[in-house]
């Protein structure tokens, strides 16, 4: 049973209640909320998403509430909460469903630790060769990531890779993908056919939206991917979109340096990016056009060294 | 400075990357610290780990000299002992008596 | 329903093999709570139980281990750098608690959670050692006056200090037990029968019984019980791995009454044989009851320290354990100072925010 199979007043309630539980691979989980902007976006984003009606073992349970103070009635707040514990503080109650998504994404990122944690976006090709788009926030790795996903690309995370250490397969997180600021409107131009969520404004992060990952891509969450290219993009209004080799010695840098667990990994963490960079084509990658920047990772060259 | 024989400090402290264009990269066990290696250090590195016994410069230069092509020996010479005073400020190699 | 499953499963790790499915969600965030997935994990594993874990609740034993593991690697390289910092120095350096533990390659360290490095080093030598960390990297965390004259005067403790680059933090403390404590006793003995580290001069470890007694009197004389659970399940490990010598339980009783540490030796025996079943002579049990409470107290202190010792976690706590806890703080914090001082520290306390999380989500994914 998906989460579109619930009526609107239904998944309110439940939501409301005692809650719903929703596989959102390769996690189990239990979500409460009274908000009704994460009824709304829960609606809409994760309509695709299995039900898990009576899971006994949840891996996250979740709450977005108002905190228990004045905030609850005055400049109303929610909060995000992790089995009773708050990672951050409480954020403005139009904002719950944003908030929602940076708490998943904390959780995610506090969970795996079996994985190698990068900062980057993963998505794969038709024929099956996934890139890694490793960045710090602000680079338009996300607006490249929703241009791609939209014109087919298999979306495996916008946000998190996870790797295995010593397989060096690649795990998909499909979630919606957040964009920020002029990015909204770039892609709302770029695929009029995505379905984007509600803007949240003057969010810390500015004007924020979520487009809902594609049906297709959720219905593969449980199939691993193999990296053929790593890039580090960055967007520079009126720049050619061109792919510059980049040294695989740097490569494995500069994703240690996006990662948030490498130096936990030790020895382990080592070998395994020099492995996924031995294995990969390294690029750095400006763009100013969407369109020009697809097509460019369409025509990448599959097996290069 | 002709005479000194050199060996690594702990060779078993080194995870090397592969030899890579340009750049490769050495893990130190010890410190957790990754180093980017210039393809003569390398070199040099994997020189002092296969070498039965500590080495003289000169003998590096002569395992080195088999990988360059077109080299200056006197340039050659002085990248080495460059290299080698340089590993030794950093504590990863030793000078010692044969 | 309110079982505190955790106890249960370190305790007897056979009974999980009939926990169902709703049963280990709660073990699970009972135990995340309780940081003891990692130690339960190991138990599992030396049973030979862990494959036989349902994949869902095993993921997350498997990464809780794993974290450990790398806590324990780093916290290995971190105690070397501080013996390379303080070296030159030339002050001896006593590791306490998970520090010790790991560095004496103690069964007790595998799957536990790392936080801070605990260091013992002499009182006339703190302001060398301060030095000589500061040079290192290390800078002092707690900047508020209040707090600094609160640790150097009632915590037996310079304020935590942390690496600059590093992000690791180190407690350097100058007692054994808080020097204002009602309870008298004799560190410097402990201090002076501390071993050696093997191949790594001016490191040294308490001798075991010490090391009990320690680790008994942190958890039960002092107010913090957020780790109480976990401290408990060290104590078990500790005496179950120094007591697979018989000798060791006779010294043990025996260096409690030495050094006056009868009490704590009472509550740590009582609390790991009851909560976890650590066996223990009975003979040890009869000579620990000469430190018991008087029979007054003694129900009080039962009822907070068993709600205090179960895991932090809604599942397995009501009302009382909240009043138990605090109860146990205002009593850590009265065995610590005098009367008139203790309730100005209550008030501040009670009015001074958090510890600050991130304010932004991005900030709180980074750490």
């Amino acid at each position: 049973m998906k989460l579109s199979d619930l009526s609107e007043s239904s998944l309110r309630d439940r939501l409301a209640g005692e809650g719903l539980t929703l596989r959102i691979a390769p996690v189990a989980a239990r979500i409460r909320s009274e908000v009704p902007a994460v009824a709304e976006g829960l609606r809409l984003h994760y309509a695709d998403y299995e039900l898990l009606d009576g899971e006994a073992f949840c891996d996250f349970h979740i709450r977005i509430s108002p905190p228990a103070n004045l905030r609850r009635w005055f400049r109303r707040q929610v909060r995000f909460l992790h089995d009773g514990i708050s990672p951050f503080e409480p954020m403005p109650w139009e904002h719950a469903f944003p908030v929602f998504e940076w708490g998943l994404n904390w959780c995610m990122a506090n969970h795996f630790h079996q994985y190698l944690m990068i900062h980057a976006a993963v998505i794969e090709r038709a024929d099956g060769r996934a890139a890694i788009l490793a960045a710090p926030p602000g680079s338009g790795k996300s607006t490249l990531c929703a241009g791609l996903v939209a014109r087919g690309w298999r979306l495996l995370s916008d946000e998190l890779a996870l790797i295995d250490p010593r397989a060096l397969t690649l795990t998909p997180i499909p979630r919606p993908i957040s964009l920020k600021n002029e990015s909204i409107e770039v892609i709302r131009r770029f695929a009029p056919a995505a379905v984007l969520g509600s803007v949240s404004h003057d969010t810390h992060k500015g004007a924020v939206a979520h487009i809902k990952p594609p049906r297709e891509s959720v219905r593969r969450a449980a199939e691993k991917a193999r990296a053929a290219w790593i890039v580090f993009p960055r967007y520079q209004a009126g720049a050619p979109a061109e792919p510059k080799p980049f040294l695989k010695a740097r490569t494995v840098l500069r994703l240690a340096e996006n990662a948030f667990n490498y130096a936990a990994f030790g020895e382990t963490g080592f070998r395994a990016l020099v492995g996924l960079a031995d294995a990969c084509g390294c690029y750095e990658f400006s763009y100013g056009d969407l369109g020009e920047a697809v097509r460019v990772f369409d025509a990448l060259p599959a097996g290069e060294r | 400075m002709a005479a000194d024989r050199y060996r690594l400090v702990d060779p078993d402290r080194w995870v090397l990357s592969p030899q890579w264009t340009d750049e490769s990269l050495a893990y130190d066990r010890a410190s957790a610290d990754t180093h980017v290696l210039s393809p003569i250090a390398r070199d040099i590195i994997e020189a002092l780990r296969s070498a039965e016994r500590a080495s003289s410069a000169q003998e590096l230069v002569q395992a080195l000299a088999a990988n360059v092509e077109d080299h200056d020996p006197a340039a050659l010479h002085a990248a080495v002992e460059a290299m080698l005073l340089e590993f030794v400020r950093l504590g990863l190699a030793e000078r010692t008596n044969p | 329903m309110k079982e505190d499953l955790v106890s249960a499963a370190l305790a007897e790790p056979g009974m999980l093999a009939q926990c169902s499915l709703e049963r280990w969600d709660r073990l699970i965030r009972q135990g995340r709570a309780a940081r003891l997935l990692g130690r339960l994990a190991v138990l599992l594993e030396q049973a030979q139980l862990l494959a036989s874990v349902p994949e869902a609740p095993r993921r997350h034993l498997v990464a809780m281990r794993l974290l450990a593991d790398q806590q324990r690697i780093a916290a290995r390289r971190e105690v070397l750098l501080i013996r390379e910092a303080i070296g030159r120095t030339g002050v001896p350096v006593i590791l306490l608690k998970g520090a010790a533990y790991t560095m004496a390659e103690l069964p007790v360290a595998e799957g536990r959670a790392f936080g801070d490095i605990d260091i013992l080093v002499p009182r006339v030598a703190l302001a060398d050692v301060e030095s000589a960390l500061m040079l290192a990297g290390w800078a002092s965390i707690h900047r508020d006056p209040y707090d600094q004259r609160y640790y150097r005067q009632w915590m037996h403790e310079i304020p935590p200090m942390q690496h600059l680059r590093r992000g690791t933090v180190i407690d350097v403390h100058h007692a054994l037990v808080p020097p204002t404590a009602r309870i008298a006793a004799d560190s410097d003995a402990m201090r002076s029968a501390c071993i050696p580290l093997e191949g790594l001069p001016g490191l040294f470890v308490l001798a075991p019984a010490d090391m009990v007694l320690h680790s008994a009197t942190h958890l039960f004389m002092e107010g913090e019980f957020d780790a109480g659970l976990r401290d408990l399940a060290d104590l078990d490990g500790l005496l179950r791995h120094f007591g697979r010598d018989p000798a060791f339980w006779t010294r043990l009783g025996r260096r409690a009454r030495e050094v006056g540490l009868l009490r704590p030796l009472f509550y740590a025996l009582r609390y790991a044989r009851e909560s976890l079943h650590t066996p223990i002579p009975a003979a040890l049990m009869r000579e620990a009851e000469a430190g018991a409470p008087s029979a007054a107290l003694r129900p009080l202190m039962d009822f907070c320290f068993r709600r205090a010792l179960r895991p932090k976690h809604h599942t397995c706590a009501n009302a009382w354990t909240s009043a138990a806890r605090w109860l146990l703080y205002v009593r850590g914090h009265w065995l610590r100072m005098p009367l008139h001082l203790l309730a100005v520290h209550l008030a501040r306390k009670a009015f001074k925010r958090e510890e600050s999380t991130s304010s932004a989500p991005e900030a709180a994914l980074r750490r």
